[in-house]
């Protein structure tokens, strides 16, 4: 086969030889988070198997019983760090492996979990929990990155399936992944899309943030809430800006504290705007549940 | 030409034109309601038109209502452009797949279907031309888009209604529908005043049989349209316009607006004339089978600016936008010969923060400004020789097989290949190819050596596509394009003495002119080599710099960056090679690359040694991807670096070579 | 002219593969060129630096200068030791080469003819800043430090002209270094 003939991805030094040789080994570790996007996986359906045939699947919970400390030629590692044993544990993986990837918005951004760093954190505790005391949280529900350094990013919640397609293919092949940084504009333009935004008023983050989705909300005629996180360049401020003619701080920052309100330049909407709206949680008493 | 008014279309036979438009398979496309907003989509029938829809445009915005209104063509100008039709959003390039060392490359796509345009404005026959002028361009013209838009016809209908965003007036495309349509319809409430504007149009309309529209309705129509036209006014004066962007290209106004601007890319989609497009790669999972297909990109992404080098020539979104604006309403004009804008107002109504660009046009570049100096030659295509355009069809793939390789540094290898094809054997000197491995992305190298049999090409390993093409095993075979650019002008130097300054991986370009001059040495006077690398280890061709140092009708002088103990020869950088030499440069040519701040630094060097700037030529590296200048990525200023060079003289290029965010 | 072998002024060398090694009091192997001052001003005058000079100055500047001729792979100033004179070179090639810790010595810079070194020794302290060697046979002119600071006071004439041109060289070097400093040749991504 002349695939064999180009290069691939190196591999992590020194470490065990992969059940079969030159094949990467790969990892699926998760954080806090829903599980959502590792079940991305298993929608490759057809191609996951042909995949499996590529790679040696060494760590995944979703689909196998096997455990393995590593090391990873890849890790993909979904959810937030939000315990200090996940800190300690990120800390281990990273060492073993070669090149780390953060899937989802609770991995590259903190997640829709991110929103209880604007609160206190006992507060949040024990409107949460009816004992508190046995859990045990960091007072920030933090991305991968603000921890070990991380090599590569799949955005989305969940992550999209064509970009995790595309990232594994390009891993086997050797080449650059093509996970474009542009605006989601760009792909609902493409798709023949009409503007939510100009056309009916629709606050939309598609314009500050990255493509992947397919443009799946503006093509539902919704507006973008922005779950796979900012793209290069985001001029939040300006749209921020633009939203503000016709809403109030709190419906503006609202529509920035979603899915990635803990990446920099949501955060940065989310706090001119006097933080999150206030959940109905810390309201809640622990029998409301 | 449109002629003088044919007939009158009762509103109820309308549909008769529609089954006249629609003989023969075409179908038939125009103005219909989707989802509360009036876009171009295909109809089935005249029922599918917007009757009494009416509209209102505002920076940012844009409403549709229904209304009582009897009229189909009142909705203004809709998001969409026609240019989805005739160069639409993702089209198909190739199909290709590599089986062992084989490669095979087929054109993917279908034929394009036969459409009739119904609706068009006087602004979109304008943008129309426009596009057709950018994608017929030179001795090829874009396959696909040439057989749609041939593929087409045109149904004009004049505007009775203008939009606050509306300037075609400015703009000198509209309202009024001059040519460019096969029919032209004006619309009254109780029918159209037909005209016909060709042969093919004027067969449909006699096939009407219409009877003569009135005087009445003649003066009606023209009436309204008169009458859209005084609505509009004349909002952004464009007499000296594209001179007056051209010298402010410092105005504190750029970063106002990057303060405001999303580098959305709206605009740029929106609009009807923007052509660019980045090639994205999908190959099967053992990477055998791949396919490419263009798609709609443009100069407000960061990655359309990107190099070799992590380099980005428009980091800032202010070089985005003042590329986006000057492009459109200044250097299009040295590029086509036109604006490029028609004055739509689609960019203005769907900007998502409503920056209006009328009103940015007027504070960076008002009338009556004072022109400052102008950043490089005024007109390229007076200014400069004519380009020596690529003669090959963007789409066409010349088969190459690796005969053999030599690795000249540790992560550069010169691949040998023999060539079939005849264009890429007549290949000449600087000129390029784009080099495709199935699967991978599709780099542009120059090429380093003409044989009878083909060509060298010399690949520094510096990204995924890279890597496998210095990884590959003789007997290997490439796809390649071209050979595109511009190529050195070698007959320039004849009779006089003859620099050629290499940096680095920029000796590769410039072995096919020491080739060219040591073959008829006798015409050219002295002959100095300069070479400069990063390291000793880093040289390129050694035995062979090495041989031609030992002959006596040229000179070489090597320098590296940075060397140790063991190292004799000279460090320092490569402009030091000549700074103090007592040349007459008036007699040098020059011919130079390397990293373009190497460039910089021996080109402002030669100055001072006296060539002239006409006379130095040097070779950038922009972001090629097409080859012919319809993708767009590599402009510079008014210059397709892909096309117009990448050989340039320094005083073609003017400041642009120095300028940052071109 | 008369070529002798004599012993240069404090703290230059002979040749040496090591530029660490200490060099007080070595006899040097190197051929000094008694030549009238007449004769350096002319040699002088053939030079980058000299060509443009007032012919007095050229004088003055020659009366504490002597040509010397070193074969490769002498050391004639030495990194972080005192620097005992300035010299311009006429023929041959100096590298300058600045130590590395765990390293050895790198390149940063070779001198073509024409070209001056050595200018610490018109400097506070006079302590080099880089060793010299020549990498190739080589000529230079050697101005006595302590001679050609006295010189440069007495007269402001040619002491203007004199820093002018050291001027100038300091500035195509730095210019040089700082183009060097990008490191515009190094290897780095591509997009494709």
């Amino acid at each position: 086969m002349a695939a064999a003939t180009l290069p691939r991805v190196p591999l992590v030094p020194g470490r065990p030889r992969a059940e079969a040789p030159g094949r990467p080994r790969i990892g699926v570790v998760k954080f806090a988070s829903c599980d959502g996007c590792q079940l991305t996986l298993l929608d490759l359906e057809d191609e996951l198997l042909m995949i499996a045939e590529r790679v040696d699947l060494v760590e995944f919970a979703e689909a196998t019983s096997h455990r393995s400390a590593g090391p990873f030629d890849i890790l993909f590692v979904e959810g937030s760090i939000s315990t200090a044993e996940q800190a300690v544990e990120i800390a281990r993986l990273r060492a073993v492996t070669h090149r780390l990837v953060t899937i989802g918005a609770c991995a590259t951004a903190g997640g829709i979990q991110a929103i209880r760093n604007w609160l206190d954190h006992d507060t949040i505790r024990a409107a949460v929990y009816p004992e508190p005391g046995f859990v045990e949280s960091l007072a920030e529900a933090r991305p991968v990155a603000d921890f070990v350094a991380v090599d590569d990013e799949l955005r989305g919640c969940p992550i999209s399936p064509g970009q995790l397609r595309e990232y594994l293919v390009a891993l086997v092949t050797g080449r650059s992944p093509q996970l474009p940084d542009e605006a989601v504009c760009l792909a609902c333009k493409r798709r023949g899309i009409v503007c939510v935004a100009v056309a009916q008023g629709i606050p939309c983050l598609g314009p500050v943030t990255r493509t992947g989705c397919g443009a799946l909300c503006p093509a539902y005629g919704r507006g973008c809430y922005g779950c796979f996180g900012p793209r290069e360049s985001a001029n939040t401020a300006s749209l921020a800006a633009w939203f503000s003619r016709d809403r109030d701080g709190a419906e503006v920052s609202r529509l920035f504290a979603g899915f990635t309100a803990w990446a920099p330049s949501f955060r940065a909407v989310v706090d001119a705007n006097g933080g999150p709206p206030r959940p109905a949680t810390e309201r809640r008493t622990p029998n409301d549940a | 030409m449109v002629t003088a008014t044919e007939g009158f279309l009762a509103r109820g036979d309308l549909d008769r034109l529609f089954q006249a438009l629609g003989a023969g398979g075409r179908r038939i496309v125009g103005p219909t309601v989707v989802d509360g907003v009036v876009v171009y989509d295909e109809l089935s029938n005249v029922v599918d038109l917007p009757v009494g829809w009416t509209f209102e445009t505002a920076p940012g915005t844009y409403r549709a209502t229904p209304g009582p209104s009897v009229r189909a063509f009142d909705y203004g100008v809709p998001p969409t452009a026609w240019k989805r039709f005739t160069h639409p959003p993702i089209v198909p390039l190739t199909r290709s797949r590599r089986d062992g060392d084989l490669v095979s490359i087929a054109p993917a796509g279908e034929p394009p279907p036969r459409l009739a345009f119904v609706g068009v404005r006087a602004c979109e026959l304008a943008a129309l031309r426009i596009q057709e002028r950018v994608m017929r361009a030179g001795p090829v013209g874009d396959a696909d888009h040439v057989a749609r838009r041939d593929a087409a016809l045109v149904v004009a209908v004049e505007c009775a209604t203008a939009a606050s965003t509306c300037f075609c007036t400015s703009m000198g495309t509209g309202p009024e529908v001059r040519d460019g349509a096969d029919i032209v319809l004006s619309e009254l409430d109780e029918g159209f005043t037909v005209r016909a504007g060709s042969p093919g149009g004027a067969a449909i309309v006699d096939g009407l049989a219409l009877p003569a529209a009135t005087a009445e309705q003649e003066r009606r129509a023209a009436g309204q349209v008169a009458a859209v036209r005084a609505t509009i006014g004349d909002p952004v004066p464009a007499e000296g316009l594209p001179e007056r962007l051209r010298t402010a290209l410092d105005h504190p106004r750029w970063a106002d607006v990057a303060e405001r601007c999303l580098a959305c890319a709206n605009c740029t989609l929106v609009c009807p004339t923007c052509f660019c497009t980045s090639v994205a790669v999908a190959s099967d999972l053992d990477g055998l089978d791949a396919t490419t297909e263009r798609q709609w990109d443009g100069c407000f992404s960061l990655g359309f600016g990107r190099v070799a080098g992590d380099a980005n020539f428009r980091p800032k979104v202010k070089d985005r936008y003042r590329q986006w604006l000057t492009h459109k309403f200044s250097t299009w004009w040295d590029q086509f010969g036109s604006s490029g804008c028609v004055g739509c107002g689609r960019c203005i109504a769907w900007c998502p923060v409503g920056i209006d660009v009328r009103e940015e046009l007027l504070a960076i570049a008002p009338v009556g400004a004072s022109t400052g100096p102008v950043p490089w030659p005024p007109s390229p295509a007076e200014g400069r020789a004519p380009a020596e355009l690529a003669s090959v069809a963007p789409a066409h793939h010349a088969l190459a097989t690796v005969m053999h390789l030599v690795r000249e540094t540790n992560d550069t290898v010169t691949l040998r290949l023999e060539v079939p094809d005849a264009a890429i054997r007549a290949a000449r000197p600087g000129q390029f190819v784009m080099v495709e491995i199935p699967a991978f992305a599709i780099p542009p190298i120059s090429i380093s050596r003409i044989h009878p049999d083909g060509i060298e090409l010399t690949i520094r390993a510096a990204g995924p596509a890279t890597r496998a093409l210095t990884s590959l095993p003789v007997r290997a075979q490439v796809a390649l394009r071209g050979p595109f650019g511009r190529a050195w002008p070698i007959a320039s130097a004849h009779g006089r003495d003859v620099v050629i300054v290499a940096g680095g991986i920029g000796l590769a370009p410039l072995r096919p002119v020491i080739d060219a001059v040591l073959a008829d040495r006798a015409r050219f006077g002295a002959v100095r080599l300069c070479l400069g690398a990063r390291t000793p280890r880093d040289r390129l061709f050694v035995a062979e710099m090495a041989a031609l140092g030992g002959r006596v009708d040229l000179e070489v002088a090597e320098i590296v960056d940075r060397a140790g103990p063991e190292w004799l020869g000279r460090v320092g950088i490569v402009t030091q090679l000549f700074d103090r030499a007592a040349w007459n440069g008036s007699t040098v040519s020059a011919f130079i690359c390397g990293p373009e701040r190497m460039m910089r630094a021996t080109a402002a060097a030669l100055e001072r040694q006296g060539v002239p700037p006409a006379a130095t030529w040097l070779t950038l590296e922009r972001n090629m991807a097409c080859g012919v200048g319809t993708c767009g990525h590599c402009q510079l200023g008014p210059f397709f670096v892909c096309r117009d060079g990448p050989v340039f003289s320094v005083a073609e290029l003017g400041s642009a070579l120095v300028r940052e965010g071109l | 002219m008369v070529g002798s072998d004599q012993l240069l002024p404090d703290g230059l060398n002979g040749p040496s593969s090591r530029a660490s090694e200490p060099s007080s009091g070595v006899r040097l192997p190197l051929t000094i060129r008694c030549m009238e001052t007449s004769a350096l001003t002319a040699v002088l005058g053939d030079t980058w630096f000299g060509a443009t000079l007032p012919v007095a100055a050229r004088a003055r500047l020659a009366s504490v200068g002597q040509l010397v001729e070193v074969p490769d792979g002498t050391v004639l100033i030495e990194e972080d030791r005192p620097c005992p004179a300035m010299g311009i070179l006429i023929r041959g090639r100096i590298a300058l080469r600045l130590r590395v810790q765990g390293v050895g010595d790198r390149t940063i810079m070779t001198l073509e003819p024409g070209e001056v070194f050595g200018w610490s020794a018109v400097l506070p302290r006079a302590v080099a800043t880089s060793t010299c060697v020549a990498i190739a046979p080589s000529v230079a002119i050697l101005f006595d430090g302590v001679g050609l600071m006295m010189a440069l006071e007495l007269d402001d004439t040619l002491a203007a002209a004199v820093y002018h041109r050291l001027l100038a060289s300091v500035a195509r070097r730095l210019s040089a270094t700082r183009v060097q400093l990008l490191d515009v040749y190094r290897a780095a991504g591509e997009p494709w």
